[in-house]
C-alpha cells in the first residue's frame, strides 16, 4: 500500500505539471483552427452575437427572414465552392444538393420564394451587403472583414 | 508512529500532493505563458532599448568599432520593421481593392444590391405542366360519365406559368397563370331521356347534347387551331415589411391547409386531387387581402397565422373572383404551429371561414310613357358558408403521414342555383331550374402516408417515394350521391429535381349505387418544373 501511494505521489508529481504545460499548446491551437474548418460570417452590421445551426439553417431556407426583426437576412451561398456548399448542406441544412434544389423548387411554386442567391466571392458580398450571412473556410477568411458566428470544426458532426 | 505514518501516506497527503503538483504545475504554466510575453514584448521592444552603463577600459577604436557594429545591427533591424510594415501595408491595400472596388461584373451587382438593400433578381419565369395517362374501369352505364370518359386517354391537364418580382426590398408581386385547351372538348349538357317502369324510353326534346368547339381557321393561311384559354390562379402585390406582419393584395391561395397550397403537380404525391379540394368544399382562392406573418418562440418551434378578408367563394357560377354581389366580406383565420429537428418534424394547423355568397341577375325596366328606364337587381342566389379545417403533418426519417379534415356547412337564405351535373345528380331532374334544397354539412378527411425509400446509397438522389392514401367524404348530407370511400397507392420516382414520374392505382366507393358504381383507375403520369 505504501509502496503504490509513493508510485501515485511520483506520477502525480511528473504527470501534472507536464499537463499544465500541455494546456496553453492546446488552447493556441484551438484559436488557429483546423483551415477546412467551415466558419459562418456574417456583415459587421449584424446584431447577433453567436447562432445555433437550427438559426443557420431557417436563415438559409429563407424561414426567418430578419435579424431580431430588423433588416433582411441575406443568405449568400458561394458560387465557385461546391464542395463547400455541399458540405454545408448536409451538416447544416441537413439536405442534400439534389434535396435542395427540389425544396426550392417547392417554394417557388408553393409561395414564390426564390432560392438565396450566390456569389463567387461570397465573402466579399458579405461584406458589402448589410444582413448579409456566408460560409466560408477558415482558410479563406480574412481577419476584420466579417463576423464569426459560428464554426463548424472540419470533421465533427454538427451538435444541433 | 503507526498513525503518523498512516497520516503522512493515507488519502489526506494524497491530496496535499496533488494540490503541490498542480500549484507547480501553474506556477511553470504561468513561468511559460511570461517567457512568452516577455519574448514577444521583446520582440516589439524599441531596438534603441538602453543598455545598463558599466565601466569601459577599451581603447577609442575598440569602443569606435563597437559603436559601429551596433549602428549596422539597428540598421538591420529597422529595415526589417520597414519591409514588414510595408508587407503589411500592401496587404491591406489588396483587401481594399478585393473588398472596396469593383472589378468584375460581380462586382456592380454587389454594389448595386448594397446600394438598393435588395439581391433577389428583379423578375424571373418559371412553372410547371404534367402529362397524364390514364384509363378507368366502371360500368358502361354509370352515371361517372357525367364526368369521366373511361376510355384511356392521354392528357395535358396543367400548365402553370408564374411570373415573379421582386421590387424592392420589400414589395414583390407574383402571378401565377394556368393555360388550358378548354372550353374545346367541355361537354356542357346531355340528351336526357326518362325511362318508365316497363323500361319505355321517352326522349326530353329540349335536351341536347352539346360539346364545345372551339375551333378556328386563320382566314390568312387557313391554318386551323382549336383556342384555349387562361385562368388567373394568383395575382398579388406582397408587402414583406416583418417577418411577424406581410401583407398581400390580391387574389391568394386560401391558407388552408396542405394541399391547397401545394397544389402543383411537381410538389404533391398522387395524380388525383382528394375530394374535398376537387369538389372545392374549402374555398381554393380569394380576392382580397390577406395579413400573415411567423414567431419563432425558439429555433425549432414556429408558429404561423393569417388572416383574410375577401368577396369569398369565387369559381363555379359564382363570380366572387371578379365581384362580390353583396357587402359582407368573407373572413378567415389560419393558426399553425410546427416544430422540427433534423429527424423529426411536426405541424399542426387549422383555417376558420365565414363567408356570404350572392348571385343576382339585371333586369331593365322601360317606363314608355316617361320615355326612361331604370333597373332592378334580383338576387338569384344567397348563402352562408362556415368552413372549419384541420391538418397535421407528422416526418419521422423520411416516413411522413399527412392528414386534412373539412367540416363545411351551408346555410341557404335563397335557393340554389346548381351546375347541369348537379341538378342531374342531385334532383333527378336537367330541367329542374330551382333547387330548394335544405341547408346542408359536407365533412371529408384524407390520410396520406408516404415514405421517401433511404436508398441515396445506392441510388444517389434517386428518389423512390411509395405512398397510400385514404378518403372519406360526404359531399352533401342530406343527399347521399356525392358520399364515397376512395383509396390511392403508388408510388413517385423522382430521378431529378425538375421531374416527377407518378404511377398510381384508385378505387372508388360510393355510399349509393343508384348514382354511380364502383370506379378502378390506372394512372401514370410526368410531372416537370421549370
Amino acid at each position: 500500500m505504501r509502496y503504490a501511494t509513493q508510485i501515485l505521489k511520483r506520477l502525480a508529481l511528473l504527470t501534472l505539471p507536464m499537463l499544465a504545460l500541455a494546456i496553453p499548446a492546446r488552447a493556441a491551437a484551438q484559436a488557429e483552427g483546423n483551415p477546412d474548418d467551415i466558419m459562418i460570417v456574417a456583415n459587421k452590421s449584424v446584431p447577433a452575437k453567436e447562432l445555433s445551426i437550427d438559426d443557420v439553417r431557417s436563415m438559409f431556407l429563407k424561414r426567418k427572414l430578419t435579424w431580431d426583426g430588423s433588416y433582411p437576412i441575406v443568405p449568400i451561398h458561394p458560387s465557385l465552392d461546391g464542395a463547400l456548399r455541399k458540405e454545408f448542406l448536409k451538416r447544416v441544412i441537413n439536405l442534400s444538393s439534389d434535396d435542395e434544389y427540389r425544396y426550392w423548387e417547392n417554394q417557388k411554386i408553393r409561395f414564390g420564394v426564390s432560392v438565396p442567391c450566390s456569389f463567387s466571392n461570397n465573402l466579399k458580398a458579405v461584406f458589402m451587403l448589410k444582413g448579409g450571412i456566408t460560409y466560408i473556410r477558415r482558410k479563406h477568411y480574412k481577419e476584420g472583414v466579417a463576423k464569426i458566428l459560428l464554426t463548424l470544426p472540419h470533421g465533427e458532426a454538427p451538435r444541433r | 508512529m503507526r498513525e503518523m505514518s498512516q497520516r503522512h501516506h493515507g488519502p489526506r497527503h494524497l491530496l496535499r500532493y496533488w494540490a503541490f503538483a498542480t500549484a507547480l504545475g501553474g506556477a511553470l504554466w504561468a513561468q511559460n505563458a511570461r517567457a512568452q510575453d516577455t519574448a514577444s514584448s521583446k520582440a516589439e521592444a524599441p531596438v534603441l532599448a538602453a543598455q545598463a552603463p558599466s565601466p569601459d577600459h577599451r581603447t577609442v577604436e575598440e569602443r569606435f568599432a563597437a559603436q559601429e557594429e551596433r549602428m549596422r545591427t539597428m540598421e538591420s533591424e529597422l529595415r526589417g520593421r520597414i519591409d514588414t510594415l510595408e508587407a503589411e501595408a500592401a496587404s491591406a491595400n489588396a483587401t481594399q481593392d478585393e473588398f472596396g472596388g469593383i472589378g468584375s461584373g460581380e462586382d456592380f451587382e454587389l454594389q448595386a444590391a448594397a446600394q438598393s438593400g435588395k439581391v433577389e433578381r428583379n423578375f424571373s419565369i418559371y412553372g410547371f405542366f404534367d402529362i397524364t395517362f390514364f384509363k378507368m374501369f366502371y360500368a358502361d352505364n354509370s352515371a361517372m360519365n357525367l364526368w369521366l370518359n373511361e376510355s384511356s386517354s392521354f392528357v395535358v391537364n396543367n400548365l402553370n406559368i408564374y411570373f415573379q418580382s421582386q421590387m424592392t426590398k420589400t414589395l414583390g408581386a407574383l402571378v401565377e397563370l394556368r393555360f388550358s385547351f378548354l372550353p374545346h372538348g367541355l361537354e356542357r349538357s346531355f340528351e336526357a331521356a326518362t325511362v318508365a317502369e316497363d323500361g319505355t324510353v321517352i326522349d326530353i326534346p329540349t335536351e341536347n347534347y352539346v360539346r364545345e368547339n372551339t375551333w378556328q381557321r386563320d382566314s390568312y393561311v387557313t391554318e386551323t387551331y382549336w383556342a384555349g384559354s387562361v385562368g388567373i390562379e394568383r395575382v398579388y402585390l406582397k408587402w414583406t415589411p416583418r417577418e411577424w406582419f406581410n401583407l398581400i393584395v390580391g387574389r391568394y391561395l386560401t391558407p388552408t391547409g396542405i394541399w391547397n397550397v401545394d397544389h402543383a403537380s411537381t410538389v404533391v404525391l398522387p395524380a388525383h386531387i382528394p375530394y374535398m379540394h376537387l369538389r372545392e368544399m374549402t374555398v381554393r382562392a380569394q380576392t382580397g387581402l390577406e395579413a400573415y406573418g411567423t414567431f419563432f418562440p425558439s429555433s425549432r418551434w414556429t408558429i404561423d397565422y393569417a388572416l383574410t378578408l375577401s368577396n369569398g367563394r369565387g369559381g363555379g357560377v359564382i363570380e366572387g373572383a371578379v365581384i362580390d354581389y353583396d357587402d359582407n366580406k368573407a373572413v378567415g383565420l389560419r393558426l399553425r404551429l410546427s416544430y422540427e429537428n433534423p429527424n423529426f418534424s411536426f405541424a399542426a394547423g387549422g383555417y376558420g371561414y365565414y363567408g356570404e355568397t350572392t348571385d343576382q341577375k339585371k333586369k331593365i325596366l322601360i317606363n314608355s310613357a316617361q320615355r326612361s328606364l331604370s333597373m332592378k337587381v334580383i338576387q338569384t342566389e344567397n348563402y352562408f358558408e362556415t368552413n372549419v379545417t384541420a391538418d397535421l403533418q407528422f416526418k419521422l426519417y423520411g416516413v411522413t403521414l399527412q392528414s386534412e379534415y373539412v367540416w363545411h356547412r351551408v346555410d341557404f337564405k335563397l335557393p340554389a342555383k346548381l351546375q347541369y351535373r348537379e341538378k342531374v345528380m342531385v334532383t333527378g331532374d336537367p330541367l329542374n331550374t330551382v333547387f330548394g334544397a335544405a341547408s346542408y354539412l359536407g365533412q371529408g378527411v384524407y390520410a396520406l402516408l408516404y415514405w421517401e425509400l433511404p436508398l441515396d446509397r445506392w441510388l444517389g438522389d434517386f428518389k423512390i417515394i411509395p405512398f397510400a392514401m385514404v378518403e372519406i367524404n360526404t359531399y352533401i348530407d342530406i343527399n347521399p350521391w356525392g358520399n364515397q370511400k376512395d383509396f390511392f397507392g403508388g408510388f413517385n420516382l423522382r430521378p431529378s429535381p425538375y421531374l416527377t414520374l407518378k404511377l398510381e392505382y384508385m378505387f372508388v366507393k360510393p355510399e349509393d349505387r343508384r348514382f354511380s358504381s364502383e370506379m378502378h383507375g390506372i394512372t401514370a403520369q410526368a410531372a416537370v418544373s421549370f
